[in-house]
C-alpha cells in the first residue's frame, strides 16, 4: 500500500483588491477566521459606476484555501481556487464582462498563493503563476485554451545574475499583450521584474493575442535599489493599465520590511520607473491586504496589522512624482481584513461571521463612514 | 466516518461486549475440559484405590515450603493483575483508553516516546474492541496464573509473563511511567505502577536458590531505599513547582495534580477528601513538600542501611520494622489523598503506584527477615547470613501451606515416577494435577487474550466493526443496478454493461472536493490492495458528483492527485450534465451546489455490483471526522464485502 497524497493547504495570500476602468474586485476572508475549514474567501465585485459591492464568489469548489483574481480592462474576470485540505491542484472560473455566470476552467498545476497569481490580458489571454509542479508562469489564449509554459523560476534565475530568483510571485499582462513577471530574489539590489527579451509594455506596440514562450528568453528589467543590498526583495503586486505597470515591492534587510510602490512603463523596462519613498513595516506588524488601481487608476493601498491594530497607507498613482511619501489614512474600523481603492476613496471590509460591514473614507477625510452591510450565505461546516 | 468517538461510543462498547462474550465462551470451554480431565483422573484413582484398599488421596510426601516473601509477592501481584483485568472491563476502555489515558500520559514526553506510544495507540485504535477484550483476558490470565501456580516452572513462567506484559504496558501504555517527562514525582505515580509489576514478575521468576538467605531481601530493600532517596532529591529540587502551593494565580505542581484527580468522576466523599487535601497543600505547599522530602529521604536511608551489609546492626534491624510501618502508612495516605486510588473515572487501568511499591518493599522486608532455608547451592556466607537474619527475626518462619504435594521444590514433574505395577496416572498426585490444570486454565485465558491481540498488531487493516459502528453495517440488497453511459478520462464511452463479468465497486466523487472524496478514493485504493489477486476481477468505478467541475481534465487531475491514474482497474467517469443527473437520480445521490465558497454536497455511498449487473451491497461511506483507523476499517470492510459478492 502506498502513501496517500500529502495535504497541500498553504498559507493564503494577503487580502487583495484591484480596480480598473471596468470595475473593482476584492477578496475577503469570512466565516470563522480561527478555523481554516470554516474560513471562506468571498469575491465581491463592483462594476464601474456602481456604488455597491456584490457577492460574486464562483460556485462549485470549496475555497477555503483562498481565491486569486485576474481582472481585465474589458471587465472579464478570472478567478483561481487555491488548494486546500486534500485538494492539491487548482481550477479556474471565468466570467465575461457584464455577465454574472461563471464558466469553469482548468489550469495545469497549482496556483501560487500570491495575490497576482492570475492576470488577464486585453484579448482574453490569461497568465498564471504556478507553485507546482514547479514555480513557473504559464499562459493561455482566450477561453483558457492552449496553456503553455512561459518561464520557470530557474529560467528566470539564469536570465540574469543580478537577481537570484527563488520563486515567481506575480504576473501581469500589459495592454500590448506582453507578460511581465515578478519574482522574489535573494540578496539582490535589483527588483525581480522580467519581460520577454526585446519586448516592452510600451503602448502602441503590436498587440499579441496569445501568450507564448519568448523565443529570445527573458530580460531582467527591474529597477535597482540604492543603498545596502536587501536580504530579499519580492514583487507583491503587479498590475497593468493604460499608464503602464504598477508594482508593489517588499524588501527585507536585517529583518525589517519596507514596501515600495512603483509605476510607469519603466517598471517593465523602457524608462526609469517612478518610485515611492519606502514604507517601513513596524516590527510585529504585517501586510494584511493590498489594493491596486486607486486614485488615477494606478494608486496603491496597503493594510497593515498587528494584533487588533490596523493601519491603512495609500499612495497616488502614475502621476505621482518619485520620492512621494505614503499617506496614512484615519485608523480603519476594528476587524478590518481587506481594503479596496475605488477612484479617490478607500473601502475597508470588516467581516464578522457571515456578515460584512463596508466602510469608506478618502485622503483628507477625518473618519470612516459605514456605507453598506451584507449577509453572506456561508455554508459553515461544509468543508469538514 | 469518525472513528471511536471516545469512551462513550456505544457501538464500540457493544462490539467490545460481543468480543468479551465470544472469548468468554471459549474460556468456559477450556476450563470445562480441564476440569473434566482432572475429575476423570481423580475418579480413576479413587476407584483404583478403593479396589486396592488404599487410602485416597494418598498422603503427600515431603513438600518444600514457598518462602513467605515470595508467596506474599505472588499473591499480591496476582490479585493486582486480577483487579487490573477487571478494570479493563469498564465500558469506556475500548474507545477511551487511547485518548483518555495513553495519549495524556505521553503528552509531555519526548518525541521518541510519543512516537513509540503512538504505535501502541494505532493498534488499539484500529482494533478497540479486540484490544480491550484481549487486555482483560491477558491480565486476568496472568493474575490467575500467579495465584494458582505457587512453585516450580509454572510459577516462574507466570512471573516472566507478568514481567513481559508489564514491560509492554509500561512502555506502550504508560509512556515509561512518565520518567522522561517533566514533573516527575513519586507521589503521583512515577516511575509507573506497572514497573513494580515488572519487578515483581522478575522476582517471582527467580530460581528457588535466589530466595534462600537474606541476600534477595537486601537487594530489594536496598533498591527500594535508593528509589526513595532518588525521588526525595527530585522532590526537593528547586524550580519544579513542588515547594509552592500556588504560583501566582496558578497552582503548584502537586496541587495541580491533586486538583486534576479530584475532578475525575468518583464518589463525592472521595472527591471532597482529595479536594480538601489540595486546598491544604495550596495553603501549606512548602510544609507538605518538606514532609514528603524528609519522609522519603528518611525511609530510603533506613532501607539502604538495613540492606547495606550482610549483618546489619541490631539498631538498624530494630528500626526496620517501624520504618516499614511508616512506609505503609504513608503509601496508603498518598494512594488515597494524592493518587486518588488511581482507578476512578471510567478509564482507570490500575490502582496506581503506591500499593505495588509497598508490596515490593514488604516482599524485601520478608525476604530479609524470614528468608527461606539456604539450599545446598548457597555459599557459606549466604547460609550464615540467612541463619543470622532468621535468628534475629522476632517471628520464626511459619509453617507454610503445603504446595504441589508430591513434587519437590526443584522439580516440575507431574509427580512421583510411576513404579512397579502401577500405571503412570495412578502415581500422579491429584492435588498437584489440580494445580497444573488450574495453571493451564489460566494460561488458556491468557492465550485467549494474546492470540487476537497479536493478530490485531500485525493486521493490515483496522477492525471492520469500527466502520460499521460509525456508518452502520453494509446493506445487503438484490436488484438490477441502474445502467449508465458516460465517458472515461480519455473521453471513451463506458457503460455498466461493458463491465459485466467484473464485480463493480461504484461510488460518486467530486473531482475538486477538498475532504471526503480524496479520502474515499484512498479507501478504494487500499481496498484494491487488500483484494490482492482477486482485484483483477474487480472494477472500481467513480462517477463525477459535481455539476460544475466535471471535465475530463478535472477527472484526470483528480486521478493524478490520488495516484489512481496508474491503477488499471480504476475508472473515473463523467459526462454531460444531463447524463450525470440521470445517474445521480438513479442511484439516489443528491448533489447540491452551495453558494459562497461551499463545497459541492453529495451522498457518500459505495455500491457493490456483482458480475451479472445485480446490485448486492450498499455501504455508507461518510467519512465524518475521518481517522486512520476508520479509513483502514472501511477498506477492510469493503474488501470483505467484495469477496462475499464474488463468492456469490
Amino acid at each position: 500500500m502506498s502513501a496517500p497524497p500529502v495535504s497541500s493547504t498553504s498559507t493564503p495570500p494577503p487580502a487583495a483588491a484591484e480596480s480598473n476602468a471596468a470595475g473593482s474586485t476584492v477578496v475577503v476572508a469570512m466565516g470563522d477566521l480561527s478555523d481554516p475549514s470554516n474560513t471562506f474567501y468571498e469575491l465581491f465585485g463592483r462594476p464601474a459606476g456602481s456604488t455597491s459591492w456584490r457577492l460574486a464568489t464562483p460556485p462549485g469548489v470549496a475555497d477555503n484555501g483562498g481565491l486569486v483574481i485576474g481582472a481585465s480592462q474589458s471587465g472579464a474576470v478570472t478567478a483561481g481556487f487555491l488548494p486546500s485540505d486534500d485538494l492539491t491542484f487548482s481550477v479556474l472560473a471565468q466570467r465575461a464582462a457584464s455577465t454574472a455566470a461563471w464558466v469553469p476552467g482548468d489550469v495545469p498545476g497549482t496556483l501560487a498563493p500570491e495575490p497576482d497569481a492570475l492576470a488577464a490580458g486585453p484579448s482574453g489571454q490569461v497568465a498564471a503563476v504556478l507553485s507546482r509542479p514547479v514555480s513557473s508562469v504559464i499562459g493561455a489564449g482566450s477561453g483558457l485554451a492552449d496553456w503553455s509554459r512561459l518561464a520557470t523560476a530557474v529560467e528566470l534565475a539564469r536570465a540574469s545574475d543580478r537577481c537570484a530568483v527563488t520563486r515567481i510571485t506575480a504576473v501581469a499582462v500589459t495592454i500590448s499583450g506582453v507578460p511581465v513577471v515578478g519574482a522574489s530574489c535573494a540578496r539582490s539590489a535589483t527588483i525581480g521584474l522580467f519581460v520577454p527579451a526585446g519586448r516592452s509594455d510600451a503602448a502602441g506596440g503590436t498587440v499579441s493575442s496569445t501568450l507564448r514562450r519568448p523565443t529570445a528568453g527573458w530580460s531582467l528589467v527591474g529597477p535597482v535599489f540604492s543603498g545596502r543590498v536587501p536580504d530579499t526583495t519580492s514583487v507583491l503586486r503587479l498590475q497593468a493599465g493604460p499608464g503602464g505597470v504598477s508594482a508593489l515591492v517588499s524588501s527585507v534587510l536585517n529583518g525589517v520590511t519596507t514596501l515600495t510602490a512603483m509605476w510607469g512603463s519603466g517598471v517593465s523596462g523602457t524608462d526609469a520607473p517612478t518610485t515611492s519613498l519606502p514604507l517601513r513595516v513596524p516590527p510585529g506588524w504585517s501586510v494584511l491586504g493590498t489594493a491596486m488601481g486607486g486614485g488615477d487608476g494606478s494608486g496603491q493601498t496597503v493594510l497593515l496589522g498587528s494584533g487588533a491594530a490596523r493601519r491603512v497607507e495609500v499612495i497616488g498613482g502614475v502621476a505621482t512624482s518619485s520620492g512621494e511619501r505614503w499617506t496614512r489614512l484615519k485608523t480603519p474600523p476594528g476587524g478590518t481584513t481587506a481594503v479596496a481603492s475605488v477612484g479617490g476613496s478607500t473601502d475597508a471590509f470588516v467581516p464578522s461571521g457571515s456578515h460584512l460591514s463596508i466602510w469608506s473614507t478618502a485622503p483628507g477625510v477625518t473618519s470612516w463612514t459605514k456605507v453598506d452591510q451584507q449577509s453572506v450565505p456561508i455554508q459553515f461546516g461544509s468543508s469538514r | 466516518m469518525g472513528g471511536p468517538s471516545g469512551p462513550g461510543d456505544s457501538s464500540v462498547i457493544a462490539a467490545f461486549h460481543h468480543v468479551l462474550a465470544t472469548q468468554g465462551a471459549v474460556i468456559v470451554a477450556i476450563v470445562a475440559v480441564l476440569f473434566v480431565g482432572w475429575n476423570q483422573l481423580r475418579s480413576m484413582q479413587y476407584r483404583r484405590a478403593v479396589a486396592r484398599g488404599e487410602q485416597f488421596p494418598a498422603p503427600s510426601g515431603n513438600v518444600a515450603l514457598e518462602p513467605s516473601a515470595r508467596r506474599f509477592l505472588r499473591i499480591t501481584f496476582g490479585l493486582l493483575w486480577l483487579l487490573d483485568g477487571l478494570l479493563q472491563l469498564q465500558p469506556g476502555m475500548p474507545g477511551g483508553l487511547p485518548t483518555a489515558v495513553i495519549k495524556p500520559a505521553a503528552a509531555t514526553s519526548p518525541e521518541w516516546v510519543r512516537h513509540l506510544v503512538d504505535s501502541g495507540i494505532t493498534v488499539w485504535a484500529n482494533h478497540p474492541s479486540v484490544a480491550a477484550a484481549s487486555t482483560v483476558w491477558i491480565q486476568v490470565g496472568i493474575g490467575l496464573m500467579l495465584l494458582v501456580a505457587p512453585r516450580g516452572q509454572w510459577s516462574q513462567g507466570a512471573g516472566l509473563i507478568s514481567a513481559g506484559w508489564g514491560l509492554v504496558v509500561w512502555s506502550f501504555g504508560s509512556a515509561f511511567g512518565g520518567i522522561f517527562a517533566p514533573g516527575l514525582t513519586l507521589l503521583f505515580g512515577a516511575p509507573g505502577a506497572v514497573l513494580f509489576y515488572v519487578v515483581a514478575g522478575v522476582l517471582v521468576a527467580l530460581s528457588d536458590s535466589a530466595w534462600s538467605g537474606p541476600r534477595l531481601g537486601r537487594w530489594v530493600l536496598g533498591a527500594t531505599g535508593g528509589l526513595l532517596l532518588g525521588f526525595a532529591v527530585l522532590q526537593a529540587w528547586p524550580g519544579r513547582g513542588f515547594w509552592q502551593g500556588s504560583i501566582g494565580s496558578g497552582s503548584g505542581s502537586l496541587v495541580a495534580m491533586v486538583s486534576q484527580m479530584s475532578q475525575i468522576s468518583q464518589p463525592k466523599a472521595l472527591s471532597s477528601l482529595v479536594s480538601s487535601f489540595a486546598s491544604f497543600d495550596r495553603s501549606h505547599g512548602w510544609g507538605v513538600n518538606l514532609f514528603a522530602v524528609v519522609a522519603m529521604a528518611s525511609i530510603g536511608t533506613v532501607l539502604l542501611v538495613s540492606a547495606g551489609s550482610s549483618r546489619p546492626s541490631l539498631r538498624a534491624r530494630k528500626m526496620l520494622r517501624p520504618t516499614m510501618v511508616v512506609l505503609a502508612v504513608l503509601c496508603v495516605a498518598d494512594w488515597v489523598l494524592i493518587e486518588d486510588f488511581g482507578f476512578w473515572g471510567g478509564t482507570g487501568t490500575d490502582p496506581n503506584s503506591m500499593l505495588p511499591l509497598l508490596a515490593v518493599a514488604v516482599c524485601g522486608f520478608l525476604a530479609l527477615t524470614r528468608p527461606a532455608p539456604a539450599t545446598q547451592g548457597d555459599t557459606p556466607e549466604m547460609q550464615g547470613a540467612a541463619k543470622g537474619m532468621a535468628e534475629s527475626a522476632e517471628e520464626e518462619v511459619s509453617e507454610g501451606s503445603p504446595v504441589l504435594a508430591g513434587v519437590s521444590a526443584s522439580t516440575d514433574a507431574l509427580g512421583p515416577a510411576a513404579s512397579g505395577d502401577r500405571s503412570w496416572w495412578e502415581s500422579v498426585d491429584t492435588r498437584y494435577a489440580g494445580r497444573v490444570a488450574a495453571a493451564l486454565g489460566a494460561l488458556g485465558i491468557l492465550l485467549v487474550g494474546v492470540a487476537p491481540m497479536a493478530a490485531a498488531a500485525v493486521s493490515r487493516t483496522a477492525d471492520p466493526r469500527i466502520a460499521e459502528a460509525v456508518d452502520g453495517p453494509p446493506n445487503v440488497v438484490s436488484g438490477s443496478a441502474p445502467g449508465f453511459r458516460l465517458v472515461d478520462v480519455h473521453g471513451m464511452p463506458v457503460t455498466l454493461a461493458d463491465l459485466r463479468g467484473y464485480t463493480v465497486v461504484l461510488t460518486f466523487l467530486d473531482p475538486v472536493c477538498t475532504t471526503d472524496c480524496p479520502i474515499i478514493a484512498q479507501e478504494l485504493r487500499v481496498t484494491n490492495d487488500l483484494l490482492g489477486p482477486a482485484a483483477s476481477k474487480v472494477r472500481f468505478v467513480a462517477i463525477v458528483a459535481n455539476p460544475v467541475y466535471r471535465s475530463t481534465q478535472n477527472v484526470a487531475a483528480f486521478d493524478r492527485q490520488e495516484g489512481l491514474d496508474t491503477q488499471a482497474n480504476w475508472r473515473f467517469l463523467t459526462g454531460s450534465l444531463a447524463d450525470l443527473q440521470s445517474v445521480w437520480n438513479a442511484y439516489g445521490v443528491g448533489v447540491q451546489t452551495p453558494p459562497a465558497g461551499g463545497m459541492v454536497a453529495h451522498a457518500d455511498i459505495v455500491y457493490v455490483i456483482d458480475a451479472h449487473g445485480t446490485l448486492r451491497r450498499i455501504l455508507n461511506a461518510d467519512i465524518g471526522s475521518s481517522t486512520a483507523s476508520l479509513r483502514s476499517s472501511f477498506s477492510g470492510l469493503l474488501a470483505s464485502q467484495v469477496i462475499e459478492v464474488q463468492k456469490g
